[in-house]
């Protein structure tokens, strides 16, 4: 069997204790570190779901305002990082279900300057987030969260409140879209 | 196996659900079935480009920490009771909806860009006479 891909996002290097200690504690330079080591992680993620800056600016400040209203609450189940991923990820979802912003056209990205980073890499975003924004609305949000964030069907299903099947169906729909725009686009070569 | 119920079955051997039987007769049948091959080659390298992209971070626009501490000012202090509300759910506070500080930079970008196709499309064309003057 092929394994599912799953990743849970717990490559960023954890905050000190002493930092999320003191931001929950109102602390706010404390807080600021905080926001600073994760603002690229729920920017990208904000960007990659809802597919414009404008959106993905709001989007990422709604989900820092909530990590500050919930940050007492961390209990350290999990890695902070797990935790806010999650927060962030709901906080992204809320808004785009409140706004109204499922299918916004998306805008030309641009990607970090990463010296290693080189043109094919940026041209090959570029294309995988026009092709992700031509898909049908239902399509994009349960793709880019099962195929892109490794979220399982179950927890998309919950994340939107959707039913699992329509999820599914949505996800199967949504890659076969996929291939076909990226195939279009040149971003997948096929022998046909 | 048929190609119809092939093409059903891609997904879910995409997504590793299906038993060790069903991954044996889904292969048999790609074995002799190009179509159905190329369906499963193709979804997986359009998910392979997809994933791909987990390695870039979008680059952050400048001054955002900034807006999201201006914003956080412009939050009203929780009250005691908030508070006490707040570390005894697990840190909800109900009925609190965030203010957003907006970054005008790309709503300045965004009428720009409005007005030049405007202009492009409604804008002053000179009439052979003037073009030749």
């Amino acid at each position: 069997m092929t394994p599912s891909n799953r990743t849970d996002h717990t490559d960023l290097p954890e905050p000190s204790p002493h930092d999320v200690a003191a931001a929950a504690a109102g602390d706010r330079d404390a807080f600021r570190r905080i926001v600073e080591r994760y603002q690229g992680m729920v920017y990208t993620m904000a960007y990659n779901l809802l597919g414009n800056h404008i959106d993905a600016e709001d989007a990422s400040q709604e989900a820092f305002l909530r990590l500050h209203q919930k940050l007492s609450g961390f209990r350290g189940y999990s890695t902070f990082t797990t935790w806010f991923f999650r927060l962030a990820l709901n906080a992204i979802i809320d808004y785009q279900r409140r706004d109204r912003k499922y299918g916004a056209l998306p805008d030309v990205p641009e990607p970090v300057a990463d010296p290693e980073a080189d043109v094919l890499r940026r041209d090959g975003y570029a294309r995988v987030m026009r092709a992700l924004g031509d898909l049908p609305p239902d399509y994009r949000l349960p793709l880019v969260l099962r195929d892109l964030y490794g979220l399982r069907y179950g927890e998309i299903s919950d994340v939107l409140d959707r039913p699992l099947g329509t999820i599914k169906a949505c996800v199967h729909r949504g890659r076969t879209s996929l291939r076909l725009r990226l195939r279009a686009s040149g971003a997948i070569d096929e022998e046909v | 196996m048929d190609c119809v119920s092939c093409r059903e079955v891609v997904q879910r051997y995409i997504d590793g659900e299906l038993d060790d039987g069903q991954v044996v007769e889904f292969q048999r049948h790609l074995s002799f079935c190009g179509d159905c091959a190329a369906e499963l080659q193709g979804i997986s390298a359009a998910r392979g480009v997809l994933q791909a992209t987990r390695e870039v971070m979008v680059d952050v626009p400048a001054g955002f920490a900034d807006r999201v501490m201006t914003a956080l000012e412009a939050q009203p202090e929780p009250s005691g009771i908030e508070r006490a509300l707040s570390a005894a759910t697990g840190g909800v506070l109900p009925g609190r909806v965030p203010r957003r500080v907006r970054h005008y930079a790309y709503y300045g970008l965004a009428v720009a860009a409005v007005i030049v196709g405007l202009q492009r499309k409604y804008g002053h064309k000179p009439h052979e006479g003037e073009a030749k003057a």
